[in-house]
């Protein structure tokens, strides 16, 4: 059958009338995590202190939370008739065939979730524009749309799937956690096993600008026969593929701050199809009459289970790792407990007592048996890793602390490559100090490789810094940044102006005590950060001087409660400041434009902390002192003038001396 | 017309419910299929609806088979012993549900006899009583005026009066519309005035069947006394299904044309000659009897 002989098979009253039936807890379920969402963005909204930038996750908990009731509900709903011999009978006889009820359904349950996710992502269109402050980019919004809707969509077919083969509720539930969790489990199981046992890894290099200068197997044979093929023992170790699908998603993309994974929206993408047609097939086959007991076929009921018994196995595989004999018991007092649980669950009885123990009993020994025999295996694998693609720094800020620090950069150039892994070799053999890991990335495979720092590790990092860096600033794509700093509104000109810097960065020292300035872009479906610092660059020094000078103007003009000081003269700063707040506030309008070397900056101490920044000390001085003229009979004054003492340099500091 | 050859249908790989069944039930009539409970009477109708696949055979209705097509199923309406109705549906919006899928659905017919049978039509369903839920699902299906209808114990839970309007409705839906209907009950009596042929479902196949009028014209119960000693030999020419002598009267039960058996009996010079009617439940019982079961151990 053709595609579009089953899209002919979609019947829009079968549908209407199929969800008018559950309309009330489909619009609870459905209207629930809007409304969520709703609540949470005006608690944000109307908390901010600045702008603020919503991070993917924040952004998408509540509908991340909601992946695991959704999907599944909607799919009951539309399905759930299968479950009770009175529903079948109805829906059944009626003039539809199996395979229009389940096209009707999964493009029914498809449009619906599609609808919830455009309205969803419109509330956050909504939010963004309404509230300037909150920063919501529109490929973020984007992003969430598209991994929510593909993830909601990929549990609800897994859903219709599993009510294709269960015949009740809490058979589904299994079933579905079964497609859903296996596989992730597995991984995850082996990374257990790979953390457990430190597996030698090889680094094959047949290319002479990789192989070390120093390399000793020192009589270990297993070293030589691995040298003669150009393998060289390094400090690593694989990395899993943890690329899972929705509602689990990729472990290393929670390191990003993101749910979103590329590789498991395809990998959701081929799956939907793939079960959505063995679902249809099911579906068509299945026989009405097994309902309302899940699993009446013995043998596939046993089989289920088996499967669920693989995490409960594991398990007591670890128990009886850590207390031996006492733990065979437990086990399997654990295992029958369950065995008895799961019947109970899943058929409302004991199903066949002695059978069904005697097969759990034996299932565990079996997938006992497995695991201790892949344990085994574990300690003598050694991995060659082979044709490096790209390396990936992770967890390394290059020039930290510095100009700029960029993170996650990836090093695809083949000489640089060549270099570090030159490195690597040497320094394996070299005493230990402190390691640092890079990501290793071959066509198929991802590794994690210890490098030492040393100089030439320097050297590699400067080379990047050289090539690297000065490209990635030269392709920024400045139009596209989303956030300059908490009270700073990333205008054209400060884009432009920061392009400008970046673009010519080379003779500027980093002085610590300067203002960074953090800019943020939503690219690549995470946000790229950098920190610059506006005083490399005079005409974005004055802009983010004025910018922030606007603030403090508003704020004065509108507040009392405000402390004001420098390092060394806070309170004699503070009471002259506010005993001539007109003037001051005059001041900073008209006589802030000048740029010098003596730029003095001010801490403002409010709720939210605000800085000052004085363009001319000297001037300032110059003005102060006309400030102090008007408080020569103030007695107060000349108490201040008489202690001046040491100001706190942060605004924690003196919220902790208040 | 519907056609069923050798249909085998089992649950769960192991129970037979019904085996090589066969069986042609005529358009415009009403067919009744009796049998004891487990017999397979709402298997079979929920094959003929396709809701359950049978493991071999086949089901034709206009020489088509049935199976999940959804054309041959637009004229099939089904009444199952255990109504179903939405959580908070009335009475209008199930007939909105049917008229969304039945194209020849008449939402007249269902008010006019709605307001007949005062049922409210906007009330929840589920305030309803068992009865009034079951009048509410057979007009529903009879104002589908699917071509074949099927109802599973029908009459469950109606009480007298209603039962004679719903057959009444019946009956004029099958004279003037040409419908074909099915319909099964433990109650023989509940169907005897109302079908025109019976089947009896026996574990898993038609043990019997024949049209009531053929059954009713060509069975008697015959009382009959001679002058002279006799037994049933001396009815020889007579196709004789049970035979009764207590005293000088013989109770005969005839399966043969009511002209030509007198001729046969009067030529004998009886001194008493009564042609007796049987009940449906005595023809089943006689039936059964020739064919060597225990009516009791069937019905």
């Amino acid at each position: 059958m053709n595609l579009m002989k089953l899209f002919k098979k979609f019947n829009i009253r079968f549908l209407k009338e199929n969800i008018k039936k559950s309309k009330a807890l489909l619009a609870f379920c459905l209207g629930l995590i809007p409304l969520l969402n709703i609540l949470v963005l005006v608690t944000v909204a109307i908390s901010l202190n600045g702008i603020e930038i919503l991070e993917f996750n924040s952004l998408s908990m509540v509908t991340y939370l909601g992946l695991f009731i959704i999907p599944i509900v909607l799919a009951v709903s539309l399905f759930g008739f299968v479950f009770k011999n009175k529903s079948v009978d109805f829906v059944l006889s009626k003039p539809l065939s199996r395979s229009t009820i389940y096209i009707t359904n999964i493009i029914g349950g498809i449009l619906i979730i599609t609808i919830f996710m455009l309205l969803n992502s419109l509330i956050y269109i909504f939010f963004g524009l309404i509230f300037s402050n909150l920063v919501i980019p529109f490929s973020l919004i984007l992003d969430y749309f598209i991994l929510y809707l593909i993830s909601y969509i990929f549990i609800f077919v897994v859903s219709s799937l599993a009510i294709s083969i269960a015949g009740n509720l809490m058979g589904s539930l299994v079933l579905i956690l079964i497609i859903i969790c296996l596989v992730p489990f597995f991984k995850i199981v082996n990374i257990y096993f790979i953390s457990n046992h430190q597996s030698s890894a090889y680094i094959k290099c047949t290319n002479d600008n990789c192989k070390p200068e120093a390399y000793n197997c020192y009589k270990y044979n297993t070293c030589i026969n691995h040298l003669k093929e150009n393998e060289y023992e390094i400090h690593g170790n694989i990395i899993p593929d943890l690329n899972f699908t929705a509602p689990i998603y990729s472990i290393d993309s929670l390191e990003d701050n993101t749910f979103y994974s590329t590789k498991s929206i395809i990998k959701m993408l081929i799956l939907i199809p793939i079960y959505s047609f063995i679902g249809y097939y099911l579906f068509n086959k299945r026989k009405m009459e097994n309902n309302e007991t899940s699993f009446k076929n013995s043998k596939l009921h046993y089989f289920i289970k088996g499967i669920t018994l693989i995490p409960v196995s594991f398990i007591c595989y670890l128990i009886i790792k850590q207390s031996n004999e006492l733990g065979f018991i437990i086990s399997i007092a654990i295992i029958l407990i369950y065995s008895a649980i799961y019947d109970l669950i899943t058929r409302k009885e004991i199903y066949k007592l002695l059978k069904s123990s005697g097969i759990s009993l034996v299932t565990l020994g079996v997938i006992l048996g497995l695991f201790g025999l892949y344990d085994i295996q574990m300690n003598s694998k050694s991995y060659i890793i082979n044709d490096i693609k790209e390396i990936a720094f992770k967890n390394i800020t290059i020039k930290k602390d510095e100009v700029y620090k960029l993170e996650n950069s990836e090093i695809t150039g083949e000489d640089l490559i060549n270099r570090i892994i030159k490195e690597t070799i040497d320094n394996n053999i070299k005493e230990y100090k402190s390691y640092t890991y890079l990501n290793i990335k071959t066509n198929n495979k991802r590794y994690s490789l210890g490098l030492d720092w040393s100089k030439e590790t320097e050297s590699i990092l400067k080379e990047i810094e050289n090539n690297y860096i000065k490209e990635y600033f030269k392709n920024y794509d400045y139009d596209s940044i989303n956030f300059t700093g908490r009270d700073i509104k990333p205008t054209k000109e400060l884009k432009k102006l920061i392009k400008n810097t970046m673009t010519n960065i080379d003779n500027y020292t980093y002085d610590s005590n300067d203002f960074l300035l953090e800019v943020k872009t939503y690219k690549n479906h995470k946000y790229e950060t950098f920190y610059i610092m506006p005083n490399i660059d005079k005409e974005l020094d004055k802009y983010v001087m004025n910018e922030k000078n606007k603030k403090v103007i508003s704020f004065l003009e509108n507040n009392n409660d405000f402390e004001i000081g420098s390092i060394t003269e806070y309170p004699l700063i503070d009471y002259v400041i506010k005993k001539n707040k007109t003037k001051f506030i005059k001041y900073l309008e008209n006589n802030n434009n000048e740029i010098t070397k003596n730029t003095l900056n001010l801490h403002m101490y409010t709720k939210y902390g605000l800085q000052v920044f004085i363009g001319d000390e000297l001037s300032f001085k110059e003005e102060f002192k006309k400030y102090e003229e008007n408080l020569k009979d103030d007695e107060y004054y000349q108490s201040l003038k008489s202690s001046v003492v040491e100001v706190p340099t942060t605004n924690e500091d003196f919220e902790e001396e208040s | 017309m519907i056609e069923i050859k050798n249909l085998t249908k089992s649950f769960n790989d192991d129970k037979i419910v019904l085996e090589n069944l066969n069986c042609t039930i005529k358009d415009n009539a009403i067919y009744g299929l009796v049998g004891a409970n487990g017999a397979g009477k709402s298997t079979l109708l929920r094959l003929i609806t396709s809701i359950y696949k049978s493991d071999s055979g086949s089901i034709l209705i206009d020489n088509k088979e049935v199976f999940d097509n959804e054309d041959i199923k637009q004229d099939i309406v089904f009444v199952p012993d255990d109504l179903y109705f939405y959580s908070n549906y009335t009475l209008i919006d199930m007939a909105e549900y049917y008229k969304s899928l039945y194209q020849s659905f008449d939402m007249n017919y269902l008010i006019n006899h709605a307001n007949t049978l005062k049922l409210n039509i906007n009330a929840k369903l589920s305030s309803y009583s068992k009865g009034m839920k079951r009048q509410c699902a057979l007009l529903c299906a009879l104002a589908t005026k699917a071509k074949y209808m099927l109802f599973d114990e029908t009459f469950d839970g109606l009480d007298p009066v209603i039962r004679k309007y719903f057959k009444s409705l019946l009956a004029d839906l099958m004279i003037d519309n040409k419908r074909t209907i099915i319909m099964t009950s433990h109650n023989l009596r509940e169907l005897e005035d109302i079908c025109d042929n019976l089947g009896l479902l026996y574990k898993g196949s038609i043990l019997f069947e024949s049209d009531i009028d053929t059954i009713k014209t060509n069975m008697f119960k015959v009382q009959v006394s001679l002058k002279s000693d006799f037994n049933k030999s001396t009815f020889k020419g007579l196709k004789i299904l049970s035979y009764k002598k207590i005293g000088s009267v013989a109770t005969l039960i005839i399966n043969d044309d009511k002209k030509d058996s007198r001729v046969i009996l009067e030529k004998l010079k009886p001194l008493i000659l009564d042609y007796l009617p049987l009940t449906l439940e005595e023809v089943f019982i006689y039936q059964m009897e020739a064919l060597g079961y225990e009516f009791n151990e069937i019905v």
